[in-house]
């Protein structure tokens, strides 16, 4: 008797846990549900897009917007633009950043209190509150339409440098102490132990960086003229001034911009908060 | 010779950060809150001293001041609501199950949708005839050229945008709780709402405090989105739309400086409001 009430209530809780499951899944789609609308858009011929009643999934499937994307547009070099923008910006703001994080973590020197809150105050300061004067400097140094003028604004992040230096202090300095007793300057404790050691942060920091940076929109903007030059963001906006009712290609340049990011993101999002959550919560 | 450079070494390996720190936070900061004092000409050159005329010029603009209105209440509306809403998918998603990975991952996918992208979909979505949201609703509203609507629709965007990134946060404190403390409250015959009030929010409220401050900052920044979708127009200019406006359109820094410190003040009271409410609300 108690034994097959037992039972009764376990199957109970599997048939809530179940249902709750099922309700989650879709809450879950509905959240990416502009998403996926704009994944079955990019399949549409264009004139299916538009109707009444609305087209959910394609009548038919074709993949002339993605070849329209590639061939109307410099997409590809778009993508290429973001990737190398992304990339440098974030080893850049890793190697500035760690650098200065082990400064801050291993050293005692004069003023080295001011200058780390002068590092945490910039932190204060929205870059985009900037964006006039620095447009300035970038036109003067003749950087605009560069890489390098792309790249300027996102070379350090105090972010990054407060999150390397909270993980530095995990070490002790008498490791560094005994490293440099044993003839171990203190660039090769830098890179054969301090780095190598901190990968995990690391990777954490390179991921969300890259992410941060390849989705910027304001300042690529700003400071690119030649279509030639703009990153993906930039560029898949500027669709829509041209092709305002030609909705299809647009979303399959869409679809283009945002694999990079959704594969890095589904690949690696346990690792990003870790990261995170590590920096926000104990600093 | 040797205990000078040793003295010099911590400054060196900060060098490189400061130069950038320098050149593109000091010195553009300084810089803007000096020119703003100044007429400017459109090449940026300071012309003539005016003190504090040019603030109170744009403060006297209509233009500025709505830019100003919208702008709080693009954060007065976007960060409570994408943080309750990722707070109830964090407490939903709390407990580890078969699929908890497919949909957690669906909960916070759309953080990695950089703003313009979501722009664009959103546009399609928005289109007044025949587009989905009407369509499926068979409601008649035109999303982004009605002035009434116009700024919510923006809204509903970024709250998707930024309820994915607090979503993720929440979890991650969310399961952080002991196992202990949330059991023995359920044996003391604690319900839900309760859990919720006594335990699961003092315990996450640094991770809130965290996400609530970046994002404010954030919310008075914007501009990527109004740009993409309305171009500014059906009173949804923000700041730094106005700011982008005056400097790209006129070539106006003489309004486009101050606008910019004004801008830089108004999210510095704003994170400082919210180190007021840490010092009461917040548990460590």
């Amino acid at each position: 008797m108690r034994k097959t009430k037992h039972i009764k209530t376990k199957h109970v809780k599997t048939g809530k846990e179940v249902i709750l499951q099922v309700l989650y899944i879709l809450i879950g789609m509905i959240m990416v549900s502009p998403i996926l609308y704009a994944l079955s858009v990019s399949f549409m011929e264009n004139k299916d897009v538009l109707t009444n009643p609305i087209n959910i999934l394609p009548p038919s499937i074709t993949l002339d917007n993605y070849k329209t994307a590639l061939t109307r547009t410099p997409l590809l070099r778009y993508i290429l633009n973001s990737t190398i923008v992304s990339l440098v910006s974030t080893i850049s703001r890793i190697i500035m950043g760690s650098m200065a994080a082990y400064a801050f973590a291993f050293y005692d020197f004069k003023g080295k209190k001011i200058l780390f809150a002068l590092a945490m105050a910039t932190m204060m300061i929205p870059p985009d509150v900037l964006i006039i004067a620095n447009y300035g400097t970038i036109t003067k140094l003749g950087l605009t339409n560069t890489f390098l003028g792309i790249c300027s604004i996102f070379l350090v992040s105090a972010n990054n440098m407060f999150l390397l230096r909270q993980n530095f202090l995990s070490y002790s300095k008498s490791l560094k102490d005994a490293a440099y007793i044993d003839g171990c300057g203190s660039i090769r404790f830098f890179t054969k132990i301090l780095i190598p050691t901190s990968t995990p942060v690391i990777i954490t920091l390179f991921i969300s960086s890259f992410v941060s940076v390849w989705n910027q929109y304001v300042w690529p903007m700003l400071i690119t003229k030649e279509n030639e030059m703009r990153t993906v963001q930039v560029g898949v906006a500027m669709l829509k001034d041209r092709e305002s009712s030609v909705f299809a290609p647009t979303m399959a340049a869409v679809i283009i911009a945002l694999i990079p990011t959704v594969l890095i993101f589904i690949v690696f999002q346990r690792k990003i908060v870790a990261g995170m959550m590590d920096g926000a919560v104990k600093g | 010779m040797k205990p000078q450079i040793k003295k010099l070494e911590p400054y060196l390996w900060l060098l490189p950060a400061f130069i950038i720190f320098g050149v593109f936070t000091f010195y553009p900061f300084v810089q803007t809150i000096f020119k703003s004092f100044f007429m400017v000409d459109a090449l940026g050159k300071t012309k003539q001293f005016v003190g504090i005329q040019n603030y109170l010029y744009i403060l006297s603009d209509a233009g500025f001041l709505s830019s100003i209105k919208v702008t709080l209440l693009y954060t007065i509306i976007t960060v409570p609501i994408s943080k309750a809403i990722a707070l109830v998918l964090a407490l939903m998603a709390n407990k580890k199950r078969k699929f908890s990975l497919l949909y957690e991952t669906c909960f916070s996918l759309p953080m990695a949708v950089a703003t313009s992208v979501a722009a664009m979909i959103f546009q399609l979505m928005y289109v007044p005839g025949l587009g989905l949201i009407n369509n499926i609703t068979g409601l008649k509203i035109q999303w982004l050229t009605d002035a009434r609507v116009a700024l919510i629709a923006i809204c509903i965007v970024q709250i998707w945008l930024s309820s994915g990134y607090a979503f993720l946060f929440m979890l991650a404190a969310i399961r952080s709780v002991p196992v202990e403390i949330t059991e023995s409250a359920h044996l003391d015959g604690a319900g839900t709402w309760m859990q919720v009030r006594s335990i699961y929010l003092p315990l996450i409220s640094p991770t809130m405090f965290y996400l609530i401050c970046t994002d404010i900052v954030w919310s008075m920044m914007t501009m990527s989105l109004v740009n993409v979708m309305t171009g500014g127009q059906y009173g949804t200019t923000t700041i730094l739309q106005y700011v982008y406006k005056q400097l790209t359109a006129a070539g106006n820094y003489t309004n486009a400086n101050p606008a910019s410190i004004i801008a830089f003040i108004l999210a510095f009271i704003a994170t400082m409001l919210s180190f007021a409410w840490e010092k009461r609300g917040v548990t460590y």
